[in-house]
This record gives C-alpha cells, sequence and structure tokens, in this order.
C-alpha cells in the first residue's frame, strides 16, 4: 500500500465519557442489579445502588477495597446497605475510594437462602478539579478581609494600649510605636496570603497533574497494516504499556466507526507487537474519516479507552474479516429513527428492540433487551456465543464524545471481573474453570434468543447503539438508535 | 514531680476557697474551656482517622473543634460588646479597636474563632475540588490550626490580663492549663516528626526544639511561678495519658481499607514526650537567671533543653519500644488500622532517618539553633505576657 494514507492525530478524551459502571449478576443465590456512580474527585464517595428481586433479604452489605496488590487482602468493614423507601427492591450506599487505581466494591446479601457476594472492578480516578462558585469565592474574599483588617488592630490594640495600667491613655510614643507595628503586620499578612495562594496553586497543579487521561493513541496505516501506537499520558506512574490482560482472549479490542454519519463500524482484535504497540490487517474501508476507540485492560484491572482520528481520503483495500473480527453497516446518523425496533441481519434474519423504543432519561440503569428472529418472526435457536458472550455491545453519542463497550453483564471488562476475590475463589472451587467470568461467558453451543445489556446513558443525547452477536460460525451486527433527555428536573 | 505536687496542692486548695472561685470571671472560665474543646476535639479526630478512617462533616470530634470557635467567637463577642455599650469594670483595662472596647485577649481570641469558622466551607469545597482528606496540611487545616492557635493565644493574653491585674491561684493555674493545651496543639501539629520511631533522629529533635522551648519559655515568664513549665510540661503529660488511658475504652471499626491491623477500639495517642524533666531544669534555671540578658539566657536554655531531652528522651524510647511498654499503660502496643506490618513503627524499630553521623549531628546542630530562637521568642513573649493588663 506504499506509502499510506494519513492518520493521525492523538484525540484526548475523558474516559469517553461514561464513567458509570452498571453490572448484572448475582451474588451467590441472589440475582442483583448494581449501578456505581464512581466520584469526580479522589479520594471521594461512590455512590452504591443494588436492586435485587429475591425475597426474605434480611441485610445487603457493601464494601470498597483495592482490586489487586496486598490492599485487596485486607477489605475494612462492609457497611450496610440502606433499602430504599420509594422502591423496596432498592439498596443503597455509599462508599469512600481512597486512592487511584483499580478497586473493586464486593457486594454481599444476606437472606432467606443464605449469603452469597459479588465483587464489581472499579477504576478510582480523578475526571475534574471543581471550581470555587462566585457567592462562596466572594463569602470567602470578604471573610479574608475581615481577617486581614482584624490581625492588623489587633497587632496595633496590643502594642498601643494593652500593658497600660488601668485607666491610662496611650501617649504619643505607644501610637507611633503601635502604628509601626500595624505596618509590619499588614507586610507580614500579605506575605503569609502570597505564601499561602503560592502553596494553594502548587497543590492544585499537583491535583491537576493526576487527572485522569487515557494514553493519547496514534493510528498509521503503512505497509498494508494499521499501526497503533500508544503514549503514556503520565497521570500516573503505575501506568505501563505492556501489561495487559487478555479480555475474551484479545489484548485488544478496537472499534473503528466512521464519523459523522456512524453508518460502518468494524470490532478489530490488533496484536501488541511492542511496548504499547499494535498491529492490526485492516479489513477494506470506505474514504472518509473514522474515529478509532481502542479497548485494553492492564494487568491490575485497570481499563483504559485510548481514542484516535482517522482520514482516509481514497477507499483503502483490506483483507476480509476473520476470526473474531466483526463489522456493522447501519443507516446514517441522519436518517437517527429512535423508533426503529428492528434491525436486520443476514439471510433476511433480523434483531428486535424488545423495549425502550420510547424516550429515555440520561444516568437512570436500563435493561436494554433485544431478541434475534428468523425470517417468519421467530426466536431463533442457533445464537452461538460472541467471544464467550451472548452479544457484546458499543453505545456512542452523537459526535463521539461518549463511547462504551457493555456486555450482558455490563459494564465491566471480564478480564477485570477475573481479578475479583469471588472469581478466584470459584477458580480455586473449580480449577478447570475460567474464574468468575465463566459465570458470564456463555459455554454452550447454543444460547437464548434474547439478550439484554444493563446500560445507563451518560447524559442527554442523540444515541447509536452496535450489537454484535454470533450466528453459524460469523459474527454480525444490529444497529438501534436512542433519543436520550437529562433528567427532567 | 514537685511541680505536681505543688500545683495539685494550690488547685485543691484554691477549689476549696469559694471566695477564689468566685474571683476568677466568668469568661476565663470560657476561655479556658473553648481551647479544651478543640485539643480535646483535634486528639478525637485524629484518633477517630486512626480508627475508623472516615468520617463526615458532623462526627462528634468535629463539633469539638468548631465548638471552641463558636464559644470564644460568642463569650468574646459578648465580652466586648458588654464592655463597649454597657461600660462594664472592664472598661478601664479594655484595648480599642473600630471602636469597640474590650480586653485584648477577647478580639484575639475571636479573631481566632472568625478564622476558624471561615476555614469550615473552604475545607469543605477543598475536598470537593481535590478529594477527602488525604493530607493532614492543606491550606484550610493549617487556617483552622491557625484559628485554635490563636483562640488559645487569645485566651492566654484575657487570662495574663486578668491575672496580673488580679493575681491568685486559680487564674494563675487556668493560665498554665491553657498555656499546656496550646503546647498539645503545637506538639500535635507536629506529629508527624515526632512519633516513637524517630526518636532517635536528629530530626525530631530539631522538630521539638522549633515547638516546645517557645512554650515553655513563655509561660515561665509569663506566669513568673517557680515551676511553671514544669506544670505546664506536667499537664501537657497528663492530657495525653488520659487519653491512652480513656480513648481505649470505646469501641471503634476501622470503615477504610485496607485493613493491616484489626482495630476494635479508638487508638490513643503514644506515650507523652518526657518533656516534664527538662521543663524542671528550665525553671530552675530561668528561676535564677532573672537578670540574665536575654540572648545569653536563650542561649543557654537552648542548649540545655536539647542536651537534656536527648539524654532522657533517648533511651526513653528505647523502653516505649521494647515489649516491657506494651501494654494498657504505656500504650505502645495501639496500632491504628492502616500502618502495615512491615513498617518500622509496626515492628517496633527505630526508622533511619540521617544516614551518616554527620547528618545526625548537623540536625542536632540545627535543633540547638532552633531552641536558642524559639527560647528566645518565647522569652519575650513571657516578659509581655508578664506586663500585659489589658
Amino acid at each position: 500500500m506504499g506509502a499510506a494514507f494519513l492518520l493521525l492525530a492523538a484525540s484526548l478524551q475523558a474516559h469517553v465519557g461514561s464513567p458509570d459502571i452498571f453490572f448484572e449478576g448475582k451474588a451467590g443465590p441472589y440475582p442483583v442489579s448494581i449501578a456505581i456512580r464512581p466520584p469526580d474527585v479522589v479520594p471521594g464517595i461512590a455512590e452504591v445502588e443494588i436492586r435485587t428481586p429475591s425475597e426474605g433479604i434480611t441485610s445487603v452489605q457493601v464494601v470498597p477495597f483495592p482490586l489487586v496488590g496486598i490492599g485487596s487482602k485486607y477489605p475494612p468493614t462492609p457497611d450496610v446497605a440502606k433499602r430504599s423507601a420509594v422502591d423496596p427492591l432498592v439498596y443503597n450506599s455509599a462508599v469512600w475510594l481512597m486512592a487511584f487505581g483499580s478497586y473493586q466494591v464486593r457486594i454481599q446479601v444476606e437472606g432467606a437462602q443464605g449469603k452469597g457476594a459479588i465483587s464489581v472492578p472499579v477504576p478510582s480516578v480523578a475526571r475534574e478539579v471543581k471550581q470555587m462558585n462566585a457567592g462562596l469565592g466572594w463569602v470567602l474574599a470578604l471573610l479574608m478581609l475581615l481577617i486581614v483588617a482584624g490581625a492588623v488592630s489587633i497587632a496595633g490594640a496590643a502594642v498601643r494600649e494593652s500593658t497600660l495600667p488601668e485607666g491610662e491613655a496611650p501617649g504619643l510614643a505607644q501610637r507611633r510605636h503601635s502604628r509601626l507595628v500595624m505596618v509590619g503586620t499588614a507586610i507580614g499578612i500579605v506575605a503569609v496570603l502570597a505564601l499561602g495562594n503560592w502553596w494553594w496553586g502548587v497543590e492544585a497543579n499537583g491535583y491537576r497533574s493526576h487527572i485522569y487521561r487515557p494514553p493519547a493513541m496514534h493510528a498509521e496505516l503503512d505497509g498494508g497494516l494499521l499501526h497503533l501506537r500508544l503514549i503514556d499520558s503520565g497521570w500516573s506512574s503505575r501506568i505501563n504499556l505492556n501489561d495487559f490482560l487478555p479480555d475474551h482472549g484479545h489484548l485488544m479490542h478496537l472499534f473503528i466507526v466512521r464519523m459523522p454519519q456512524m453508518d460502518r463500524m468494524w470490532h478489530l482484535h490488533p496484536d501488541l507487537v511492542g511496548n504499547g504497540e499494535f498491529v492490526q490487517a485492516p479489513p477494506s474501508l470506505p474514504a472518509g474519516s473514522y474515529k478509532l476507540f481502542a479497548d485494553v485492560v492492564h494487568l491490575s484491572g485497570f481499563p483504559e479507552t485510548p481514542v484516535a482520528d482517522l482520514d482516509l481520503p481514497a477507499d483503502l483495500a483490506g483483507k476480509p474479516l476473520s476470526g473474531d473480527d466483526a463489522e456493522g453497516v447501519s443507516p446514517p446518523l441522519s436518517a437517527f429513527a429512535p423508533q426503529r425496533a428492528t434491525s436486520p441481519l443476514r439471510n433476511g434474519y433480523r434483531m428486535v428492540r424488545l423495549n425502550a423504543t420510547g424516550p429515555l432519561f440520561a444516568k437512570q440503569m436500563q435493561h436494554l433487551a433485544f431478541e434475534v428472529q428468523d425470517r417468519s418472526g421467530r426466536p431463533v435457536t442457533d445464537l452461538e456465543p460472541y467471544m464467550g458472550m451472548a452479544g457484546h455491545a458499543e453505545f456512542l453519542l452523537a459526535g463521539a464524545s461518549v463511547f462504551a463497550h457493555v456486555h450482558p453483564s455490563g459494564t465491566v471488562p471480564m478480564a477485570a471481573l477475573d481479578l475479583t476475590s469471588e472469581s478466584k475463589e470459584s477458580k480455586r472451587v473449580s480449577p478447570h474453570g475460567s474464574g468468575h467470568a465463566a459465570m458470564h461467558h456463555m459455554g454452550g453451543s447454543s444460547i437464548p434468543a434474547q439478550l439484554a445489556f444493563p446500560f445507563g446513558f451518560p447524559k442527554g443525547g442523540r444515541y447509536r447503539m452496535f450489537i454484535q452477536i454470533q450466528r453459524a460460525g460469523a459474527p454480525e451486527t444490529a444497529a438501534f438508535d436512542f433519543d436520550v433527555r437529562d433528567r427532567a428536573r | 514531680m514537685a511541680s505536681i505536687t505543688f500545683t495539685t496542692r494550690d488547685v485543691s486548695r484554691s477549689l476549696n476557697s469559694t471566695q477564689e472561685l468566685a474571683a476568677v470571671p466568668w469568661y476565663c472560665w470560657l476561655a479556658a474551656l473553648s481551647v479544651t474543646s478543640a485539643v480535646v476535639g483535634v486528639e478525637w479526630d485524629i484518633s477517630w482517622h486512626r480508627s475508623i478512617g472516615r468520617d463526615s462533616f458532623l462526627t462528634p470530634a468535629h463539633i469539638a473543634i468548631y465548638l471552641c470557635g463558636i464559644l470564644a467567637g460568642i463569650f468574646c463577642s459578648y465580652l466586648i460588646l458588654a464592655t463597649t455599650f454597657q461600660r462594664t469594670n472592664l472598661d478601664r483595662s479594655s484595648v480599642t479597636m473600630w471602636g469597640f472596647r474590650g480586653p485584648l485577649g477577647a478580639f484575639l481570641a475571636s479573631w481566632g474563632g472568625v478564622l476558624m469558622l471561615t476555614s469550615a466551607p473552604f475545607d469543605d469545597w477543598w475536598h470537593s475540588a481535590y478529594g477527602l482528606d488525604v493530607k493532614v496540611l492543606s491550606p484550610p487545616h493549617v487556617m483552622l490550626a491557625i484559628g485554635i492557635l490563636t483562640v488559645a493565644a487569645g485566651s492566654l493574653v484575657l487570662l495574663a490580663g486578668r491575672k496580673n491585674r488580679a493575681p491568685g491561684t486559680l487564674v494563675d493555674f487556668l493560665f498554665l492549663y491553657v498555656g499546656a493545651l496550646m503546647m498539645t496543639a503545637l506538639l500535635v501539629v507536629s506529629m508527624d516528626y515526632l512519633y516513637v520511631t524517630m526518636q532517635h533522629s536528629g530530626l525530631f529533635y530539631r522538630v521539638l526544639s522549633m515547638v516546645a522551648p517557645a512554650m515553655l519559655a513563655a509561660m515561665a515568664l509569663g506566669s513568673g511561678r517557680r515551676w511553671a513549665a514544669t506544670t505546664v510540661a506536667a499537664l501537657y503529660s497528663l492530657l495525653q495519658l488520659g487519653l491512652i488511658w480513656v480513648l481505649p475504652l470505646f469501641s471503634a471499626t476501622p470503615k477504610l481499607g485496607p485493613v493491616f491491623n484489626q482495630v476494635t477500639h479508638f487508638v490513643p495517642p503514644e506515650f507523652p514526650l518526657l518533656l516534664v524533666i527538662p521543663a524542671a531544669l528550665l525553671d530552675t534555671f530561668w528561676w535564677h537567671t532573672r537578670n540574665w540578658n536575654l540572648w545569653k539566657r536563650a542561649a543557654v536554655s537552648g542548649l540545655l533543653f536539647v542536651a537534656t531531652a536527648l539524654v532522657v528522651q533517648w533511651p526513653w524510647a528505647i523502653f516505649l519500644e521494647s515489649p516491657m511498654a506494651r501494654n494498657a499503660f504505656f500504650g505502645m502496643d495501639y496500632l491504628d488500622y492502616l500502618t502495615p506490618p512491615t513498617t518500622y513503627y509496626a515492628r517496633h524499630l527505630f526508622t533511619p532517618i540521617e544516614m551518616t553521623s554527620s547528618a545526625f549531628w548537623t540536625e542536632m546542630g540545627m535543633a540547638v539553633a532552633a531552641a536558642i530562637l524559639t527560647s528566645r521568642i518565647g522569652l519575650s513573649l513571657g516578659l509581655w505576657l508578664r506586663q500585659v493588663r489589658r
């Protein structure tokens, strides 16, 4: 392909705009839906919401602790989650995330069927520095003014009068001395305030340097290959670019979406060839602008999604897809149709949306359910696991400022889930299984025609959802649109 | 010990004397109470963070701390307003500021109270912007600490004015008591450098020299009593001992991880520093050198302080690190939940700070210099406190 097309560019995005965690699983015998909303600053408080339809629950307890390392062995005492006054199936808690990195939140359920526990990996990162609102700023500034003026006057009064005998008025010498001391105090206080302000700046800059930034990613087509190079963003000294865990058997899940219409997408699996260097034999790509999202999971269970842009001035003749690589075609976003309930698949088959055709609200946990049907509208019986799961879904906000890769078990990468203590325990009990993920990974060759994805849209807007399933040995992609509104106030 | 006997006897005599009790005005008691509230609150809060880890704005410890600011703000404002508008008998022994009249200590303490209360919304915002308490030393926390220390200083000045106008054993005692609280607060601010594992380092003696001599000198000269510094050191020790013996009576469970030690009760502070002995020596020295030049007194005081602290604390630290001190009396078997078992602290070993003997002696030299300088400042402050009449 010669010298290639160009490329490139490092797009720095927040953790692709969807920090909340949604999880569907079982705490022992109890099915649970869990939503965890991490704080914007760390150390900070994460909100945890647990829903279980089980009856006879006597207590739900929640505890956060590191996912790996020595801290993972010494969890603190759990907190008892409070039962919601509005919905008796819901339990709420708030947990402190103390440090940056990979955390887990363990949920312990106790009830008529005994005890059960499950842990949900939570990446703990700072996302922003909050600005002081003007009102508080003014109040503090006025109080500081009072404090400064007070200090100067007190110093003056101390020198002028404090040692005078009762009833005696200060003389000229005392007054003069007092004025000198007041000037000196004022200078001293200005110096102290300047020092304080400098210190505040140092602290704020120090904090700002630790705000989460995914690795920058350079994408380049060269020699008929797509080269991806990750570059450390420097937010944490503990991030390495050669310590990735296989997730569904792949070190990277690369999603390529044609922009701005999002009418073509590919789900590929580049190979690691060097420190932070990945290579993929690209499929045929029509000319256009593309957004690349690369999901990786570090050894610590910490997931990242570096993003890049790729511009193709001319069509690229690539190789046919193979293995787990998948592609999808959908109507352009200009034909956004949240009411469209059907997405065509191969051979006249189709995927049908079973719920959520009306407007949805942001931040609310949804269970978006679908059914794969044959030509006559009957549920299919030949669905196969696609990389161990009933399906993989990707949510994209128009403009691509939000991207989330979700499974029927939720937003948590399976590779991270495998690091939890419950997963390790299940490995110990059943050494032939593949850990916790085995509970979610589909084993057999035939799986139900219905699948659902737990997710909460992070903010209002027009979303496109791609879903990959596998039938007759080959992956297929369906697409749906969602009209999401910011929560009604 | 002589000082304790002396003080206790004096106080019990005073307490028996209702006449003198009545002679100590209400604001002296409130001054002592507000500083007590802050210092106990701070110690409680530290214990809370070492035992439970997690807190909220309205913990009892935080309430105790802020109560100091509220109490000081209210009683000092009342004192100032009453003096200004009702022309009470304090008017003749008041200073003037912004048209208001009142004792200097009332202005100082209420200033400290305002600073403390200003730090609260600032701290709350700080947590929302940069995260919950990770660092003890942050700008809003330092603001709070300066506020507490100023309330303590204001209370000292209030008591100094009173005792200089109307001397009495009880008001003298209250003066020394507030001084002891203030020294405790200063030692708490420096606690990161004063742990028992640090006590074989030059750094420990330097930091101690930057804090203790000033308070001991100011209190000794400010009080004018024979064993004033010793009493202050003894009161500080009693407060720490009280905390060691009382805090573990209350149960606590860590709510943050990793939990390296399964804490079941509130973890108290460490055994008090043996400041009583250097203080007794300094009391004697200052008592006999009243006519000396202040710099000369400070130079000898600084040397005496560092030498005595070294001779006393060094072997005492060895005892505290030994199994003999790991009991409820000495309290050296209490470990907070987050100290890993591999640390020097958990293993009862001294942390190597200075790697060469020259580094150690350089620190010791700086300790002597710091002790001389802080002694000098303390001596001047003490002389001024002795003269304050308003």
